[in-house]
């Protein structure tokens, strides 16, 4: 029997489900502790975080904790494995659309003017960490966001720790990336698929996982209006504007819930081309078109849609 | 002069025309195979040249990375990495009720 304790963080909804309900207080303020620090290290929006004092001094080498310096090495990593497509040098360009300040203030406001930026092509090759001496650099003219893939860096830490602090079976969802670790129960972790991971269950299909990481990416969440239309979240790093895609929502299953919520990024931006490169990297992958029609790729279940 | 003295002399001029002409013909023939030489070792000279000074200009430049271009979408020519093997979700049981959503958020 598995027990479940939410609570909002970094902007969405935290969960942390473990196996062992005797676990769950010391899973739950494990997770608060791991949050806590990645979020005055990486969020993009707290004047105090590190992540702002170093894009403030773009141009320069700025000392770091080795938490920032691990997440903006995993960020670049997915830039390395996406050639590009899953980009951390995209924060001006998402401030330019908008979003320049926590998601919630960003949708109440009305209108915002989009001033389009001339983007430099591939950033992220300057950025500059070095995690031994703890120093970061980000390339001058450019922000570091790294909104694509700190949450799931921060799912799969919290999980693996809690896991190894508690011996229990864990789950943990940042905002539907949902990392698990440690022994499953019995039947897997059960997981529903959505386009929002705060809609009410009973809307989408659902799966078991028994490890790694589960993540979705869609372009529903996160909408907000500006003077060229409604914009989303997820850009396309060679506009600097939201992808043009053909998909609203696409799910990864994955080795962590860092690989899997890079992959399901990727995806969106890749369009057309997502359903192939998701099967060339032999990823179980869930692609849902802006017309609701489904593409399963990599072993994702095609029973789970009677579900 | 005997008619054969005649002939004598007539042949001996015969020869001497023929050796000039074979004389000419090698001389110009010298000259052509010189001038063929030249032409073809300074071409040699420049194609090399030109090719030492392309690597000379073309190191500095090797030493940076190139700008890599992001996949085009529907790029099928892009060599996927190896990734291991991962496990696929499995149908969830009716009867079990999920634990949470994965959405976008």
């Amino acid at each position: 029997m598995t027990t479940a304790h939410s609570f909002p963080a970094l902007g969405t909804t935290a969960l942390v489900a473990t196996t062992s309900s005797d676990a769950l207080g010391d899973a739950r303020r494990i997770l608060e502790s791991e949050l806590s620090e990645l979020d005055l290290a990486c969020s993009r929006f707290r004047p105090d975080s590190e992540l702002v004092r170093a894009n403030a001094r773009a141009g320069e080498p700025v000392e770091v904790s080795a938490l920032l310096a691990t997440a903006v090495e995993a960020a670049l990593d997915a830039a390395r494995t996406t050639r590009g497509i899953v980009d951390p040098t995209l924060g001006a360009d998402l401030r330019a659309l908008g979003y320049d300040r926590t998601f919630a203030l960003v949708r109440t406001r009305d209108r915002w003017t989009f001033e389009p930026r001339r983007r430099r092509s591939a950033a992220w090759q300057e950025v500059e960490v070095d995690s031994e001496r703890l120093l970061l650099r980000v390339p001058t003219g450019c922000e570091l966001d790294l909104g694509a893939t700190a949450k799931a860096f921060g799912a799969d830490r919290a999980a693996g720790r809690i896991a190894a602090e508690t011996g229990t079976g864990v789950l943990v969802s940042l905002g539907g990336d949902v990392a698990v670790a440690g022994a499953p129960p019995p039947t897997g972790w059960s997981i529903e698929i959505a386009d929002h991971h705060a809609a009410p269950f009973g809307s989408g299909p659902r799966v078991t996982i028994r490890s790694g990481g589960l993540a979705t990416s869609s372009t529903t969440a996160r909408r907000w209006r500006t003077d060229r239309g409604e914009a989303h979240h997820l850009l396309d790093p060679r506009t600097g504007r939201p992808a043009a895609t053909p998909w609203r929502t696409v799910s990864v299953a994955a080795e962590t819930c860092l690989a899997a919520n890079v992959a399901s990024t990727a995806a969106i931006v890749l369009g057309d081309g997502a359903a192939t490169w998701l099967a060339e990297r032999g990823l179980p992958s869930r692609l849902v078109s802006e017309d609701g029609s489904v593409v399963r790729v990599g072993g994702w279940p095609l029973e789970a849609e009677a579900a | 002069m005997s008619p054969h003295d005649h002939d004598v002399r007539r042949a001996v001029a015969l020869r001497d025309l023929a050796e000039r002409r074979v004389r000419r013909i090698t001389v110009a023939a010298i000259a052509g195979a010189t001038a063929l030489t030249g032409v073809f070792a300074g071409l040699a000279a420049a194609s090399t040249h030109h090719a030492k000074r392309g690597v000379r200009h073309d190191s500095p430049r090797s030493v940076t990375a190139p700008t890599p271009t992001l996949v085009p979408n529907g790029n099928e020519q892009q060599a996927a990495p190896p990734q291991p093997q991962v496990q696929p979700p499995a149908v969830a049981p009716p009867s079990l009720p999920p634990v949470v959503s994965s959405g976008g958020s």
